[in-house]
C-alpha cells in the first residue's frame, strides 16, 4: 500500500467502518521528553486513529532555564555568553542579534572591518547550523551515513572557530562595539580552502539522499504548511521561505554590511518538508558564497580596527530596542528595555523555533505517524530557543 | 517610552527636528484608541488603550496600504509600578514596523486577546499569562506553557518570591568558609 | 524460586524485608532478593579455590560489561551536541563499544547531557528508574554537575542532577570537549570494575542528602 493508498482507506470512514463491522477506538500516545526522533526534551500528545494523526499537541517548558530572569540581573557584558545558549547550534548568530540591540540602544556604531568579520562568521555558523540540520534529519530518518559525513565537515569549520574564539560549540566571541579578539593567522587561507572543496562534498550529499527513493518518499507530499497560514503564524526563515513567502532579513530588512554582498534567497512553493530541505541546502551554497565574498574584502582591510570605543561600564540611555537578524532558523529577536542602568529592567528573546513549532499540529495532522518524525526534522528546532 | 534609532540620532548644532504625525489613514481609523505615538521614518510607537488592543491590531492587519501582517513579538514588562505588553507588528517584507505599548494596572492585569487576529500570539500569550499574571480575555487555552502545571506565583515579575524545594536550594558544600 | 535454602536468620530478614516492602504497596517485589546467579556464587565462594574462581567470573563479565557499555540518550542541551560529535566521526565512540540506545530497559548507563529543570526532574528519576541494575550516571557538563551558569537566581533549574539520582561520574565544562567525554568513560570503566557477581549492585555514586555522604565527608574522602 503506498501512501495515498494509506490515506484513503475506507477502514477510516464512515461507510467503511460498517462495510468492516468493527469499531476503532481512538489512542493516545505520548511521544515523550525523552526521545530520539525529538531533538530534545520536547513531549508530544498524539490522538492516532490507527497509523493517522488526529490531533498533536506539543508540550515544552522541559528546558527552560528562566534565562530572562537570569539576565535581568547580569550587566549588558554578562549577558553575552547566555545568549550563547539560546540556539545553541548557532551561538554567533544569537551573539550577532544581542550586541546589534545593545549597539543600537547605545548609539555606538561599529568599525566597517568588524561587520565584515561578524558576518564572516555568521555565515560560517549558518554553514555549522545547516550541517547539523542536515545531519539530524538524515539521522531521524534513517540515513545514518549522511550524519557522520556532515559532522566530518563540521569539525573543520569548528576546528577554524576554536582557533578564532577558543571554544568549539559556544563562543561567546562578540562584543558590545566590536570582537573580542581579531583572526589567528591562517583564518583565512584555511576557510579558503574548506570553502574550495565543500561543493564537492555537497554534491556527495545529494547523490547519496537528494536523489534518493527512499528520502523523496519521505519528504514529497508530507507535512503541507500553506502560505496563508504560516504568515498567520509568523512563521520566518527556511521554514517560511519553504512555503513560498519570499522573506530573508538579510534582503528585506537589511542589516550590517549585507546590502554589499551578493547571494540569492531560496524560494520554493511545494509547501512540504522536501520544499523546506531544498531551501536550507541552497541556503548553504548561498552561505559559502557569502563567505567568500567576505575573505576576499577582508584581505583588503587587514589591520583595520576591529572594536569601537565603548565606556568600560555599559550603560544605555533608558529606551528600549528591539532588534532582528537572520538566524539560522528564522527570524531572531532581542528586546530589550533599558532603564539607564547596567543591567537591563526587561530582556526578551524572541526565538524562531517557539514561533515556527506552534505550526507542527498544522502540518502534522491528517497524516502518519511516521510523518512527525520528517515534519519535526524539517522545522529544524532547537529546544534552547523554545524553551530559553 | 523613547524609542531608540541609532540611524536617527539629531546632529549637533541643528534643532531638533519637529514630531512627524501618525499616517493619515492610521490616524482616521485608531481614533482615540491611541494615547500616545511616535513617529520617525517607517517606526511607529503608539500607546493604546488595553480594551482597545484587538481592534487595533485588526486594523494594522487588514490596512489597505501596507499591512503589517507579521506580529513579530508579543510580551510582558514589569515596569516596577505597573505592568505592560509590548506588540511588535511589521510589514512582511520590509522594515516598516509598529510597536504597540499597552500598559496594565498591577492587582487586575487584563486585556483582549489577539489570538483571533494573529493566531500567532497563542502561545506568546500563554508565556505572558504564566510569567506576569496577565489576563487575555478570550483566549483559547490558558494553561501553562513553559511551567510545570502546579507552579504557583508569576516569575518574571520583579516581586516574585523564589520557590523553597530540596532541589532548588542552594548547596552547603558551596559555602565559602 | 527457592532453588536452596538460605540460612535461618538471612531468610528471616529477607522475609521481613520483603513483607515491608509489599506493604507499602510495591507489588512487583520478588520474595528473595538474590538471583539464581548471584546465589552460585556464594555456594562457590565457600569451596576451596572458590574465592579465586569467583573473581576470574568477575573480571570476565565486568569485562564484557565495560567493553559494550550502552547509555540511553538522554540529551537535553547543548552538551547534547557535543555527545553526537563524540560519537560521530571524528571522535568515535563506537570504538570502545559504547552504542547509544534509546530505551532505558537496554541501557547500561544514563549520561546526563544538558540542564535539568524542574519539569524534567520526575521525567528523568522515572527512566532511572526504568533503567536494569546494574546502573550508572554520568554528569556530562556544568549544568548536570551543579547547575552550572544558572545555579544563581534561576527558578526552574535543578542545582545538579545528584538531587534526583545517585552520580558516577561527573564530566566538567561548559560543553566539555569530547576528549573530556571519553576520558570520563573511560573512568566510569574503572568504576564497572569494582562490581562483582557474587553481591547485589553497589550504587556506586552518592546522591546528596543520602546519609552515606555525611559518612564520607567525615573519612575526608
Amino acid at each position: 500500500m503506498d501512501r495515498q493508498e494509506c490515506l484513503s482507506t475506507p477502514a477510516a470512514s464512515e461507510e467503511g467502518m460498517e462495510a468492516t463491522a468493527f469499531t476503532t477506538e481512538e489512542l493516545v500516545i505520548n511521544m515523550g521528553p525523552q526521545h530520539p526522533s525529538t531533538h530534545g526534551v520536547l513531549r508530544l500528545v498524539l490522538t492516532l486513529d490507527g497509523e493517522l494523526v488526529v490531533e498533536c499537541v506539543p508540550h515544552i517548558g522541559y528546558l527552560h532555564s528562566s534565562l530572562e530572569k537570569i539576565c535581568e540581573r547580569r550587566t549588558y557584558v554578562q549577558i553575552v555568553p547566555f545568549t550563547d545558549r539560546f540556539d545553541y547550534l548557532a551561538a554567533l548568530a544569537n551573539n550577532f542579534c544581542y550586541v546589534r540591540a545593545v549597539e543600537k540602544l547605545m548609539g555606538v556604531e561599529v568599525p566597517r572591518r568588524c561587520e565584515y568579520l561578524r558576518v564572516l562568521l555568521a555565515e560560517l555558523q549558518r554553514i555549522v547550523s545547516h550541517l547539523v540540520w542536515l545531519g539530524t534529519f538524515g539521522l531521524d530518518l534513517g540515513a545514518i551515513t549522511l550524519f557522520l559525513w556532515c559532522f566530518r565537515e563540521r569539525e573543520v569549520l569548528l576546528d577554524l572557530f576554536e582557533a578564532t574564539t577558543g571554544q568549539r560549540l559556544l563562543y561567546n566571541y562578540m562584543r558590545i562595539g566590536g570582537l573580542r579578539n581579531d583572526l589567528p593567522p591562517g583564518f583565512i587561507e584555511k576557510a579558503r580552502e574548506f570553502l574550495g572543496y565543500f561543493p564537492d562534498r555537497l554534491a556527495e550529499y545529494d547523490q547519496l539522499f537528494t536523489n534518493n527513493r527512499i528520502f523523496r518518499a519521505r519528504v514529497d507530499g508530507v507535512g503541507f504548511l500553506p502560505r496563508k497560514r504560516a504568515i498567520e503564524y509568523a512563521i520566518t526563515g527556511p521554514m517560511a521561505r519553504g512555503s513560498g513567502i519570499d522573506v530573508d532579513l538579510r534582503k528585506t530588512d537589511p542589516y550590517s554590511v549585507y546590502p554589499e554582498l551578493e547571494f540569492e534567497v531560496p524560494v520554493f512553493e511545494a509547501e512540504d518538508c522536501l520544499a523546506r530541505y531544498m531551501v536550507r541546502m541552497e541556503e548553504i551554497r548561498q552561505s559559502r558564497k557569502l563567505a567568500l565574498q567576505c575573505l576576499d574584502a577582508l584581505d583588503k582591510m587587514a589591520g583595520e580596527p576591529y572594536q569601537a570605543k565603548v565606556p568600560k561600564t555599559i550603560k544605555p540611555p533608558a529606551g528600549e530596542v528591539y532588534e532582528r537578524t537572520e538566524s539560522p532558523r528564522g527570524e531572531l529577536g532581542c528586546y530589550l528595555l533599558s532603564d539607564g542602568s547596567d543591567t537591563p529592567a526587561r530582556f526578551h528573546w524572541r526565538a524562531p523555533s517557539f514561533a515556527n513549532l506552534q505550526a507542527l499540529p498544522i502540518m502534522a495532522r491528517g497524516g502518519l505517524v511516521a510523518d512527525i518524525v520528517a515534519v519535526l526534522g524539517s522545522i529544524d528546532i532547537v529546544l534552547g530557543d523554545v524553551d530559553r | 517610552m523613547r524609542e531608540s534609532n541609532a540611524d536617527e540620532k539629531p546632529v549637533e548644532g541643528e534643532e531638533t527636528p519637529a514630531p512627524e504625525p501618525l499616517p493619515e489613514d492610521l490616524a482616521a481609523a485608531l481614533g482615540d484608541s491611541v494615547l500616545e505615538f511616535s513617529v520617525s521614518g517607517a517606526r511607529i510607537s503608539l500607546t493604546v488603550k488595553p480594551e482597545a488592543v484587538a481592534d487595533v491590531c485588526r486594523i494594522l492587519r487588514d490596512r489597505e496600504a501596507g499591512p503589517y501582517l507579521h506580529l513579530a513579538s508579543l510580551l510582558g514588562v514589569d515596569y516596577g509600578d505597573d505592568l505592560g505588553v509590548v506588540y511588535h507588528l511589521y510589514e512582511l517584507r520590509g522594515p516598516a514596523r509598529v510597536a504597540i505599548h499597552v500598559r496594565l494596572p498591577r492587582a487586575k492585569p487584563s486585556l483582549p486577546s489577539i489570538v483571533g487576529v494573529f493566531p500567532a500570539a497563542d502561545w506568546k500569550e500563554r508565556e505572558a499569562t504564566e510569567m506576569f499574571g496577565i489576563a487575555f480575555d478570550g483566549h483559547p487555552d490558558p494553561r501553562n506553557l513553559l511551567l510545570p502545571e502546579d507552579w504557583e506565583g508569576h516569575p518574571l515579575r520583579k516581586d516574585y518570591v523564589y520557590p523553597d524545594h530540596p532541589f532548588l536550594a542552594p548547596d552547603p558544600r558551596h559555602e565559602l568558609a | 524460586m527457592a532453588l536452596i535454602d538460605l540460612p535461618g536468620k538471612v531468610q528471616q530478614r529477607v522475609d521481613a524485608a520483603a513483607d515491608e516492602a509489599i506493604a507499602r504497596g510495591h507489588a512487583a517485589f520478588v520474595k528473595f532478593s538474590t538471583t539464581p546467579a548471584r546465589r552460585i556464587a556464594r555456594l562457590v565462594e565457600k569451596l576451596p579455590l572458590g574465592e579465586k574462581a569467583v573473581g576470574l567470573a568477575d573480571r570476565v563479565l565486568n569485562m564484557a560489561r565495560y567493553c559494550s557499555l550502552w547509555p540511553m540518550t538522554f540529551g537535553l542541551a547543548c552538551c547534547a551536541i557535543e555527545m553526537m560529535a563524540t560519537g560521530a566521526s571524528r571522535y568515535d565512540l563506537d570504538r570502545f563499544g559504547i552504542m547509544f540506545r534509546a530505551t532505558p530497559r537496554q541501557a547500561d548507563a544514563m549520561i546526563v547531557a544538558g540542564t535539568v529543570t524542574m519539569k524534567m526532574a520526575p521525567v528523568l528519576e522515572r527512566l532511572y528508574h526504568q533503567m536494569p541494575e546494574p546502573r550508572y550516571v554520568v554528569a556530562l557538563g556544568s549544568c548536570a554537575n551543579s547547575a552550572g551558569r544558572f545555579y544563581h537566581d534561576a527558578y526552574s533549574v535543578v542545582k545538579g542532577v545528584e538531587r534526583i539520582v545517585p552520580v558516577d561520574v561527573y564530566i566538567p565544562g561548559c560543553p566539555p570537549r569530547p576528549e573530556a567525554l571519553i576520558d570520563g568513560l573511560l573512568k566510569l570503566q574503572q568504576i564497572m570494575r569494582r562490581d562483582s557477581v557474587a553481591e547485589k549492585p553497589k550504587v556506586h555514586g552518592i546522591r546528596l542528602g543520602d546519609e552515606r555522604y555525611e559518612v564520607l565527608k567525615g573519612e575526608g574522602e
